[in-house]
């Protein structure tokens, strides 16, 4: 089966280490997908899984068979690129049946029985007569997907297929390309630099960054419990806030705010000095500022200036600024409801629960708390 | 500073033996210092409007006015604009610094020592100062279109036009010069007219979006009057994300008639859709309900079973695609978004409430709308 195990995985060319010490259990018929910004080695790791690089440290196994020396087409592996690559000439049927070429054991009738079958499952039965430039993006996408499958292979990796297609087509695609993945069952490595494909498609997701492999998990499991404020801030859209201070006795000191924190935090922060407050944009109440100046604000509450409105329709993403910051930095960002709308330049009390904060560490950006959620996310289970 | 008018603009390309209308009889009045988004798919028009207003493309008939003066005639140099473009179009053999005063260099005469202090003043703006003596090539994206912008600044223009600038861009980035560029543009109270085919970017950029589609205007507004009042199933459809859901079906007695379901129109909605007969009901994700048990039968007249095929988990919300019983594992019917603390699983039934205030209804044979969802956009109870 389509286990693949990936052990203390490092790349260098010449002096630059693309992929450091990486290790990576996917078990059979799991959707992974590999994340992360440009250049941070998510493409290479899957090369190498591929047999188009050759690993300078460390192991692959797939199906607990030893990889390393193998070449592509012994790996019993399928690619599926950013570009469909279809031969525009070919017909799909043709396209299809391409990927039984190289493949021994089948009888002509044999290959052609097999085309209708993986046509069927795609249901792109009544285009296989059609060529490529008749198609649409998703139906050229369904093709692309039919010559990998057909071959039945034990593995999938995908190279940002969806990056191509316009918004509205990729977020339809994603779906697509999940329900197939789930209908085929194929353990599947797929790459992007998009952490909303990462987070809607995968059954875990694996963050890298420079190389090194950052944290794996389920995807509200990063979201919600970042291992460091690096996936902190790459998972999740907008993106967390977060503020630079120090920890002084208990209580988060910025340049503009102070935020004491409640016991289950000071007893993860413990002495930690450097610390970085986040947060995340719809965890943040607003309300307005009283005109008249007056009522107190809690402890954990401040007065901020709307500096920029972005509207949505569903939701709206409220910039804000401190008062005293004249800079006209923007110390937050704030998701409201679609119906919730303020204007530019309104004063208003920002109010953020201890429930929802979380603490990295400066110096390693190792997170020393997460945010608390559990009893929520019982009750609400349908 | 300027208004910006086009009055029954058309664009008629000769293509061989046929005329082609890349645009149709568009008139639209872009206030002083207003924010301006174009928006539609690609081949809608907008790019040929801009063009004709930047004097890169003759208009066929109909005017363009900047503030009194037509400007159908004046060359592109005398037209007082400055364009920015998908593609930063900077000299890669010169500095940021003579990037940004080349053009101030060539079109005016004004002494050198002036110049400099206006490039420095423009660069402070756009917090490029300390980047004026690279070359592009050491410069990031995003940097790059900064110098492109602090170029178009420099020349203190009557109009800016902006051709997708954003675009190649990746997501985050982007997503932060949204912001900066429409700070930016607030500051200089300069008239923007922005092409884009990323609705987020109109939405959320814009003080009006002209929504453009096969070289017709289709809507002019606010942003939140194109989402929440769409004149027609295109505007509908093209604004929000994900998309607004869709049901074809009939208007038969009152209610309307699709396939898995029938809606019971109540006495206002009834009224509005009196007299049509193909109908589309239309409903966005955010507004379909995902009941928990205790709230089941509130309203059963507008509540559904159906099965969640698939769950997108987006951590501040989560994308539920739902489909009627009975039909195909990959069809699907409708999408809601629920909360992102709110956990839905896979291949479990839910009963779905589509609440009677938020749907809208569009006649099929025209697209118009016929009724929009219940909301008043000018009232307090939208503030904060």
């Amino acid at each position: 089966m389509g286990r693949i195990e990936i052990s203390n995985l490092t790349k260098r060319f010449g002096d630059t280490t693309a992929v450091e010490n990486l290790s990576l259990d996917i078990p059979d018929s799991e959707f992974l997908v590999l994340v992360g910004p440009s250049g941070c080695g998510k493409s290479t790791t899957l090369r190498m899984i591929a047999g188009l690089e050759t690993p300078t440290e460390g192991s692959i196994y797939i199906g607990g068979e030893h990889m390393n020396y193998r070449v592509p087409q012994n790996r019993d592996i399928a690619m599926v690129f950013q570009d469909y690559a279809l031969y525009p000439h070919m017909t799909v049927r043709e396209n299809v049946r391409f990927g039984l070429e190289e493949e021994p054991g089948y009888t002509s009738e044999e290959r052609d029985a097999r085309v209708e079958e993986i046509a069927d499952l795609l249901s792109i039965s009544d285009l296989l007569d059609r060529r490529p430039g008749e198609l649409s993006g998703g139906q050229q996408q369904r093709v692309a997907l039919g010559r990998a499958i057909v071959r039945d292979p034990e593995v999938f990796l995908m190279d940002e297929p969806l990056s191509n297609l316009d918004a509205k087509l990729r977020a339809e695609m994603r779906t697509e390309l999940q329900q197939l993945q789930h209908r085929f069952d194929v353990t599947t490595v797929y790459v992007t630099h998009n952490q909303t494909e990462a987070m809607t498609m995968s059954d875990r997701i694996a963050v890298m960054n420079d190389g090194t492999l950052q944290q794996v998990g389920e995807p509200l499991e990063l979201y919600h419990a970042p291992a460091n404020r690096f996936v902190g801030g790459f998972i999740g859209e907008p993106a967390m806030n977060f503020v630079e201070g120090t920890n002084e006795n208990g209580t988060f000191v910025g340049t503009y705010i102070e935020y004491p924190f409640d016991e289950p935090i000071r007893e993860n922060v413990g002495g930690v000095e450097g610390v970085v407050l986040g947060v995340r944009p719809e965890d943040i109440n607003l309300r307005r500022f009283p005109e008249d100046g007056s009522g107190s604000l809690g402890d954990h509450e401040f007065q901020m200036t709307v500096s920029v409105v972005e509207p949505h329709g569903d939701q709206n993403v409220i910039h804000l600024r401190h008062p005293d910051d004249t800079g006209g930095d923007e110390l937050l960002h704030a998701v409201t409801s679609g119906t919730t709308v303020v204007d530019a330049g309104t004063d208003v009390v920002v109010s953020i629960d201890p429930g929802a904060v979380h603490v990295f560490e400066t110096a390693t950006g190792d997170a020393l708390h997460n945010r608390r959620l559990e009893t929520e996310l019982e009750v609400r289970n349908v | 500073m300027s208004s910006l008018t086009l009055d029954h603009v058309t664009k008629v390309y000769q293509d061989d033996e046929e005329e082609v209308v890349a645009v149709d009889d568009v008139s639209v009045e872009i206030e002083d210092e207003e924010f301006l988004v174009l928006v539609g798919p690609s081949g809608c028009g907008k790019s040929t409007t801009l063009r004709m207003i930047a004097g890169l493309e003759t208009i066929t008939e109909g005017e363009i006015r900047l503030g009194d003066r037509v400007i159908n005639d004046v060359d592109t140099q005398d037209r007082d604009i400055a364009m920015v473009f998908q593609s930063y179009a900077l000299y890669p053999h010169l500095s940021a610094r003579r990037n940004i005063s080349f053009g101030l260099e060539q079109s005016t005469d004004l002494p050198d020592s002036d110049i400099q202090e206006r490039v420095e003043e423009v660069a402070s703006m756009m917090g490029i100062s300390d980047l004026l003596d690279r070359k592009p090539g050491q410069l990031s994206g995003g940097q790059q279109q900064r110098v492109a912008l602090g170029r178009a600044i420099v020349r203190d223009p009557e109009l800016f036009l902006m051709d997708e600038p954003l675009s190649n861009l990746d997501a985050k980035l982007r997503a932060e010069m949204r912001t900066e560029l429409q700070q930016l543009q607030r500051q200089l109270g300069v008239t923007t007219v922005y092409v884009t085919h990323d609705q987020t970017e109109a939405m959320t950029m814009s003080d009006r979006i002209a929504v453009i589609d096969q070289g017709e205007l289709q809507q002019v507004g606010e942003p939140l009057e194109l989402y929440h009042e769409p004149n027609n199933l295109f505007v509908a459809e093209f604004i929000g994300e994900p998309s607004m859901n869709f049901f074809n079906g009939s208007y038969e007695g009152s209610s309307f008639v699709h396939d898995h379901f029938e809606y019971p129109f109540g006495p206002q909605i009834d009224d509005d859709v009196d007299g049509a007969s193909d109908i589309v009901l239309g409903i966005r994700p955010e507004e379909v309900v995902v009941l928990d048990d205790a709230a089941v039968g509130d309203d059963p007249d507008h509540e559904y079973e159906m099965d969640v095929t698939v769950v997108e988990p987006m951590g501040d919300q989560n994308v539920v695609h739902l489909s009627f019983p009975g039909t195909d594992d990959m069809s699907e019917d409708m999408v809601a978004v629920t909360s992102g603390l709110r956990e839905v699983a896979e291949g479990s039934r839910a009963t779905i409430h589509i609440p009677e205030d938020t749907v809208h209804v569009f006649d099929n044979r025209t697209g118009d709308a016929l009724h929009d969802r219940q909301l008043d956009l000018t009232a307090q109870t939208l503030q904060l």
